[in-house]
């Protein structure tokens, strides 16, 4: 068995990295929080960043940090839905099924924030002025993040990406049927 | 990929950060003028990352128009099995009847269409999904094993060669002399074909008794033969064992609990053992499945004479007449006049 660097992996997936940043960058815009400096891609660690104000409400970190998992798992599953089962159901996938499945998986697995914007948020709840609710919303999500980051390092980021490409088509018709 | 948060203090004095203008938005952490403000939130999107952007959109649009037609042909598929699974396989032919229409290239919807076929004793289009599956590579061994052991079995419904030769010396099947057909038979009894046909030409003959025990023989080798099956259930019937005659339709019914064919067989043997109600019930619910079929209506017309529902049976009848006007349901419903007339016994 041999080594694949982390790096490899996002240098092959960058569409995923892109559409987090960008999704960072366009809830600062819905917010009205001033951005700096935006990185899209690039093949080092971190892959991509968004520099940006202090957002004036505190729930509002919470969103500009957790947005890209929501955009991402979203576009992701969206893309690839059409593909996936001919891809994962009935072995008939072409070409084109393939790629959207690429861009699917891609995307849906740089959905997971990253210990930066895990960061952001335990600035914000350290702040003796936060509200109690935010509290106990932020913490957890924290807590998520930190085991999604500990869980990248045994690939958890890839598998939950193939999932959401392979699993949820499968789950809208578990639904449906 | 990171979200870096600045946060200076504010401090009044300090002139916009990015201009050095004096008049800076108050109470917030970065000291900015209202337009380099403006600017930083509107902050710039590269014209690749737009067009990268549009791709995605185009890609999401592209899936979306798609989506239904894939989710259609998945819904068809898991409804399908899922009816294949109660044995009820006339919703699982109409199910991968659709999947096929939609992807006529996808084996496992055709594999499922041969199984349902099968058993719906659709041979034609048993042998059209088979012929759009091969020379493919097909994955699922369970299934591909289910097809080729369903498709050994359709060697029983058509002719060998050497009997072909001799049906086409012959105007029909009927005129081919008994003699014929077992000399046959006891030279060749490796195809159930030319058995199945010298059954059903004793059954015509109403040798029942003979086509009874011929048809143990085919079922020795092929237990679920529906044709074997069907005519025990009418030779029993009319050899006044309509309790056998319910076993064998029950047979069928096990197989494919939606055949209307066997319901019906299985209502007149209800008749005879004087259980109209359960009969009426099973021809109500064959009707409901397939109201233009000839035997069923014809059944149903029976069920109405015996319960004396004769402005109903009427009525069928004359349903029937107006609807079916093939020689096949001309002779199916002239066995219901001839009941009706005492000609022939039920």
């Amino acid at each position: 068995m041999f080594f694949v660097p982390g790096i490899a992996i996002t240098i092959l997936t960058f569409p995923g990295v892109i559409v987090h940043e960008l999704a960072h960058q366009l809830f600062c815009r819905w917010f009205k929080v001033p951005v700096f400096k935006v990185v899209y891609f690039q093949p080092k660690n971190p892959a991509g960043y968004v520099l940006h104000e202090v957002p004036q409400r505190k729930w509002q970190t919470i969103m500009i940090s957790t947005g890209p998992f929501f955009v991402n798992t979203i576009l992701g599953a969206i893309i690839a839905m059409p593909a996936a089962l001919p891809v994962f159901r009935f072995n008939s996938g072409n070409f084109g099924d393939y790629l959207l499945i690429y861009l699917g998986v891609s995307i849906a697995m740089h959905a997971f924030p990253s210990t930066g914007d895990a960061q952001s948020i335990i600035a914000v709840m350290k702040n003796a002025s936060a509200p109690w609710w935010l509290k106990v919303i932020g913490w957890p999500v924290v807590g998520l993040i930190y085991i999604g980051s500990l869980g990248s390092f045994f690939w958890l980021d890839l598998f939950y990406g193939i999932a959401v490409a392979a699993g949820i088509p499968n789950l809208v018709l578990w639904i449906m049927r | 990929m990171q979200d870096i948060q600045t946060n200076e203090t504010a401090l009044p004095a300090k002139p916009c950060l990015n201009c050095g203008n004096p008049d800076v938005v108050k109470d917030v952490p970065n000291a900015l003028c209202a337009v380099c403000r403006n600017a930083a939130i509107r902050f710039p999107i590269p014209i690749w990352v737009k067009l990268f952007g549009g791709g995605i959109l185009l890609l999401m649009i592209f899936s979306l128009i798609n989506l239904p037609a894939s989710l259609t042909i998945g819904l068809c598929l898991e409804r399908g099995i899922a009816a294949e699974q109660q044995h009820k396989f006339v919703t699982a032919q109409r199910y991968f009847t659709q999947a096929v229409k939609l992807d006529s290239a996808n084996t496992e919807a055709n594999e499922h269409l041969i199984i349902a076929t099968y058993y719906n004793n659709d041979l034609v289009t048993f042998l059209q999904s088979g012929n759009r599956i091969a020379n493919k590579t097909l994955d699922d061994d369970e299934l591909l094993g289910r097809v080729n052991a369903l498709a050994a079995k359709t060697g029983y419904y058509f002719a060998s060669d050497s009997f072909y030769t001799i049906e086409k010396a012959y105007a029909s099947a009927d005129a081919i002399p008994d003699s014929v057909y077992i000399n046959y038979i006891k030279n060749n009894n490796d195809n159930l074909y030319e058995q199945t046909m010298f059954a059903s030409t004793l059954f015509d003959h109403k040798d029942y008794r003979r086509c009874d025990s011929l048809c143990h023989i085919i079922l020795n080798t092929d237990d679920e033969n529906f044709s074997a099956l069907t005519l025990m259930g009418s030779a029993k019937r009319f050899e006044n064992q309509a309790d056998s005659a319910v076993y064998y339709c029950n047979r069928i019914l096990y197989m494919n609990n939606e055949s209307g064919y066997a319901g019906c067989l299985k209502a007149r043997a209800l008749l005879k053992l004087k259980r109209n109600d359960e009969a009426l019930k099973i021809v109500m619910d064959c009707k409901q499945a397939d109201s233009t079929n000839a035997y069923i209506l014809a059944t149903l017309a029976l069920v109405y004479h015996f319960n004396n529902d004769i402005a109903k049976r009427d009525a069928v009848l004359h349903q029937a007449e107006r609807m079916n006007t093939d020689s096949t349901a001309t002779e199916i419903f002239q066995y219901v006049y001839d009941v009706i007339n005492n000609k022939e016994s039920l």
